[in-house]
């Protein structure tokens, strides 16, 4: 497996919040910042760290400007 | 605000340059017309001022005096013990108009950084001045001068949940009133003993967990955020504030991404309308600066044991290596400062070696991006965008 394979491929390149761990399995739950993308449990192999966060998100529920 | 302040000024001024101080001429009223422009409005109304407008007058009325007595100073040739006198006989009374301003705020709004950091300030300003630094003397009859700066301290005390600093302050407040007996001793009492009592019951309670706030106390601070945003500008004092402690739940709520997007929004709006040098700013750029270090956890031994994790400060990956550039490790995060020292060259940190940081840990970041198909010619990264 060289990255999110099969059904997660869609995720590749998303960006989101670690909300769990699960170090046994190395795996952490991730919050995606695009609401419709729903919580996914993904291995640690497949994470970066993000430095600069992307152009922005428009949350549907939150109108800034 | 700038144009309240140009008249202010100018009335005060064209007062002196006709009546030079109250005993020149036997000026009726001197003082009330010397301090009128500054503490009440100018137009029709006449009303006095009120709330975060009365706070920031008094602190352009504080740079006013302190201008004119720069040149009193001069112009008499005072020396050292004469500019003190000089000082102290006209800044004790500022500073207290400017706390009883932001002990009103503190009752009438939602506490906030902006008004908890000003009430410190000149809270520690007129200590400093009544009692040439040393505030555990309570021998000095200027001790009692103090008890203003105390009761503001003991209360943004209580508000950041600090029980015994808000005892010691509140002994404080008692001592003054011991010393120079007034009302409201019976009621201080109470309230040292009350505040023990649930110092007592913290200290109990402090091995049980703390848990993040739900989604329910994030979208309070949202919908508060939003009613300052509604009721006054955008930018306002208490509207910035409000952003603030936004940004300081999602943070706890580990909702970094939305926290570090309202900061870097919330010190946008702060310099264009407030300028670099404000609290508020200043305040956003730290939490901002904060809000992008980046951390990782390294096993240092079999993982088995948490002491065994080291932390590392990231600031940067690499591609071609699948490395991060790692700096530290970061023994303490207070004391942890990106110097040059800190951030020298670095060092490789290959992405199995790293644990990315979990929950739980304060002050670990939490921004991640699922990794695209590195390895795979078919798939192109993109950094700093996201895929579609």
């Amino acid at each position: 497996m060289t990255g999110m394979p099969g059904d997660g491929e869609h995720l590749n390149g998303k960006i989101g919040d670690v909300r769990k761990g699960h170090t046994d399995a190395d795996k952490y739950n991730i919050k995606f910042e695009e609401q419709s993308l729903e919580d996914t449990d993904v291995e640690g192999r497949y994470l970066r760290v993000l430095f600069d966060l992307p152009e922005e998100w428009k949350q549907p529920n939150y109108e800034i400007e | 605000m700038e144009c309240m302040v140009h008249y202010a000024r100018n009335k005060s001024e064209a007062l002196m340059d006709t009546h030079p101080g109250p005993d020149e001429d036997g000026h009726a009223g001197w003082w009330d017309d010397y301090l009128r422009p500054w503490t009440h409005c100018g137009g029709l109304c006449k009303q006095e001022f009120m709330g975060y407008v009365k706070l920031l007058m008094g602190k352009e009325f504080e740079k006013f005096t302190r201008e004119i007595n720069d040149e009193e100073a001069e112009a008499e040739d005072y020396d050292d013990e004469g500019r003190e006198d000089l000082e102290r006989s006209t800044m004790v009374p500022i500073y207290e108009g400017q706390l009883l301003a932001v002990s009103q705020l503190l009752r009438r709004v939602r506490p906030n950084r902006f008004l908890i950091t000003e009430g410190k300030d000149i809270a520690s300003k007129l200590i400093e001045i009544c009692t040439a630094g040393d505030e555990n003397d309570d021998r000095a009859e200027e001790y009692i001068e103090c008890e203003l700066a105390f009761f503001t301290l003991a209360e943004i005390a209580e508000i950041e949940g600090d029980y015994e600093a808000a005892i010691k302050y509140w002994e404080r407040v008692r001592r003054s009133k011991e010393i120079h007996p007034c009302s409201g001793l019976d009621e201080t009492i109470s309230k040292i003993d009350s505040l023990r009592a649930e110092l007592e019951g913290n200290i109990a309670e402090a091995d049980s967990a703390w848990t993040a706030p739900s989604d329910d106390v994030v979208e309070a601070a949202r919908d508060e955020m939003l009613g300052y945003w509604a009721e006054e500008d955008r930018h306002s004092v208490s509207a910035i504030s409000s952003e603030l402690e936004f940004s300081r739940v999602l943070t706890h709520a580990y909702r970094r991404i939305e926290a570090e997007r309202v900061l870097a929004r919330v010190l946008r709006v702060s310099r264009q309308y407030h300028r670099d040098e404000h609290s508020l700013t200043k305040e956003a750029e730290a939490l901002l600066r904060e809000s992008r270090q980046r951390f990782v956890l390294v096993d240092d031994g079999d993982g088995a044991e948490e002491e065994e994790l080291d932390t590392y400060q990231v600031t940067e990956f690499d591609e071609v290596e699948l490395s991060y550039i790692a700096h530290g490790p970061v023994d303490d995060f207070d004391e942890w400062v990106e110097t040059e020292d800190n951030l020298g060259e670095g060092f490789r940190l290959p992405i199995g070696e790293v644990i990315l940081p979990l929950v739980g840990a304060d002050r670990f970041h939490f921004a991640m991006r699922l990794a695209p198909n590195f390895l795979s010619h078919l798939c192109i990264f993109h950094r700093g965008r996201p895929s579609s």
